[in-house]
């Protein structure tokens, strides 16, 4: 699956238990009280069973917002890919 | 008081319930069932158990005779704890039903389940005993024996009484959820606490699918088998595969996932001598450290001593952990004197005070170390009285030995040391019970060395330290944490050089 904000956005409201509409393009680990660094692991796992990538540990340390989410899992999709 | 509106469900258990569950579950796993463990540990009081929380939840979920649950899935975010109030918001669909407990704002667990047409009613379970499974105590499995994908087999029923007494009290069979279906979770917190991965576990998801509900129970035991089908390093995360039957008919099938605590280093005394060699400069003085059966208050004390000083290690109820620290450092091992009580207690603060006039020269340096366990908290209602509980608690740990110990530093000129938190200069946004205590206990220190201007004064603010407190199971929350025996150095070192009465030396660069 194509990691964009959209199916981004699924994965975190169901990590989070928001609904889609709460989480809006300026998402991040400083907006949500809810991704403590536990949660953060689970994240974790779940980006990589829903978009069948395996992540390095420093990647993993700054995906901490959104964006940064997308654009980190699209270098993954991407290289994949070519 | 919390902020629960009104008319949501709520949840919340006692240590009572822990105990109860612990005999039917069969689940000892000492995070839950021993305080003194779960002290040790980064939630420092016990933990309830995640199957408790989840069966809690099932027993709030709307009446619907005639169902009976199909699938459950249970994620746990965050642990609970006694004396709580938990809010439990349900959501019904024609598919599922989905329940998110929060604390205050905070959401802590989130359930799904679907049902379809069945019979959950209490049947007679007989006059059977319970089955107790293999293990009374738990596996010690850590990071590599996971990685060679152990299993584990066995059977498991709990005390037929018991289970559907529990069941009636929740009336989860009005829910849809049968004795078997209950005894099946009951026995997924046995499995991930006491087999796979055993003593170390956190348990993250719960997620079971039951076939062949059709069967009569008559309170038979339960067959199951068990496997970790993957480990993953990064996350220190155990996956486990199992099945569960009954009369050889597979009755659940389990997909678990469990976060294992890391064990942290144990050679700290060692570490600190490589860095802070032995040498007689404090030879005839006295100190005293509270919270110094362990982490950084132990390598306070251990390097005090290693500069020859008598140290007085004040600890609350860490004996057997005092005694391991003693034993790391033979060497000076004799100069660690051990000082159980409360420093929070002003009464039993100046009963010390009396043996140090009576059994040493005086006090010469004073270290106040002593820390209440750390765990997020948010700032709202639901929070607000841990919050000033916490600050209250943490202060008192503080201005009690200052105030009942500072006159006898005073008379011999000596030093006290207060450990702060680099946290003052840069708050975190989970800790603000944390953030407020250090920062009180900054201006205990200032208004100190006003009233004690004979006595020097040292504030060390250190960066997040990796000790039993602060020992998450996420490899990267313990990334960029400094070992507390770097600190425990830097901090001694400072103590050699000359020191300014009156004036408050502050700490807060630590190098190895």
């Amino acid at each position: 699956m194509e990691p964009t904000a959209e199916t981004v956005r699924d994965v975190l409201a169901d990590i989070f238990g928001l609904d889609i509409n709460e989480i809006g393009d300026d998402f991040s680990q400083q907006t949500c009280r809810r991704w403590t660094s536990l949660q953060h692991m689970t994240l974790m796992v779940a980006l990589e069973e829903h978009f069948g990538v395996h992540l390095s540990m420093a990647d993993m340390t700054t995906m901490k917002s959104l964006r940064e989410i997308v654009s980190t899992l699209a270098n993954y999709v991407g290289a994949a890919a070519a | 008081m919390n902020d629960v509106p009104p008319g949501r469900p709520v949840i919340r258990f006692s240590a009572a319930d822990l105990d109860l569950f612990r005999e039917l579950s069969f689940d000892a796993n000492p995070l839950h069932a021993s305080d003194d463990y779960a002290r040790k540990s980064p939630y420092g009081e016990r933990v309830v158990f995640g199957a408790l929380g989840a069966l809690a939840v099932l027993g709030k979920f709307p009446w619907q005779p005639g169902q009976l649950l199909r699938e459950l899935t249970a994620d746990f975010h965050s642990p609970l704890f006694v004396g709580v109030d938990y809010a439990v918001e349900i959501e019904e669909s024609s598919k599922r039903t989905v329940a998110t407990v929060f604390d205050g704002r905070d959401m802590v667990m989130r359930l799904v389940a679907s049902f379809g047409s069945g019979d959950a009613r209490v049947s007679d379970v007989g006059a059977l005993t319970a089955v107790a499974p293999a293990r009374a105590k738990p596996a010690q499995h850590d990071s590599e024996s996971l990685s060679r994908q152990p299993t584990a087999e066995g059977t498991y029923r709990p005390q037929p009484d018991a289970l559907k007494a529990f069941v009636s009290s929740h009336r989860l069979a009005e829910r849809g959820v049968s004795p078997m279906q209950a005894a099946v979770v009951m026995w997924c917190s046995y499995l991930i606490g006491m087999e796979l991965p055993g003593e170390r576990a956190l348990f993250s998801r719960l997620k079971l699918g039951f076939e062949n509900q059709t069967m009569p129970w008559s309170g038979e035991a339960i067959a199951y088998t068990a496997r970790v089908s993957s480990f993953d390093a990064r996350f220190n995360l155990a996956k486990i595969d199992a099945q569960l039957r009954l009369s050889e008919s597979v009755v659940a099938v389990a997909d678990l996932r469990a976060f294992v605590r890391a064990d942290l280093p144990r050679e700290g005394g060692r570490h600190l001598a490589r860095l802070l060699p032995a040498s007689d400069a404090l030879t005839g003085r006295v100190a005293l450290v509270t919270g110094a059966s362990r982490g950084l208050g132990a390598r306070l004390a251990q390097g005090l001593a290693l500069q020859g000083c008598t140290v007085l290690c004040n600890f609350r109820r860490g004996r057997d952990d005092f005694d391991q620290m003693a034993r790391e450092l033979p060497e000076v091992a004799e100069r660690l004197v051990p000082l159980q009580g409360d420093a929070a207690d002003a009464e039993w603060c100046m009963e010390v005070r009396g043996r140090i006039a009576s059994d040493f020269p005086g006090l010469d340096l004073l270290v106040c170390n002593a820390a209440l366990s750390l765990r997020s908290m948010g700032m709202h209602a639901n929070f607000a009285r841990r919050i000033a509980d916490y600050v209250a608690q943490s202060v008192a740990l503080v201005s009690t030995p200052l105030s009942c110990w500072l006159e006898a530093v005073a008379e011999r000129g000596g030093t006290a040391v207060v450990i702060s938190s680099s946290v003052v200069e840069q708050p975190v946004a989970e800790w603000p019970h944390y953030v407020s205590a250090k920062h009180a206990v900054e201006g205990l220190t200032a208004v100190a060395a006003l009233q004690y201007p004979s006595v020097s004064f040292m504030l060390v603010r250190p960066p997040r330290l990796l000790t039993d407190l602060t020992n998450s199971p996420s490899p990267m929350a313990r990334e960029g944490t400094l070992a507390p025996e770097v600190v425990a150095a830097t901090t001694v070192r400072s103590l050699l050089q000359t020191a300014t009465p009156g004036h408050v030396q502050l700490l807060r660069s630590f190098e190895s």
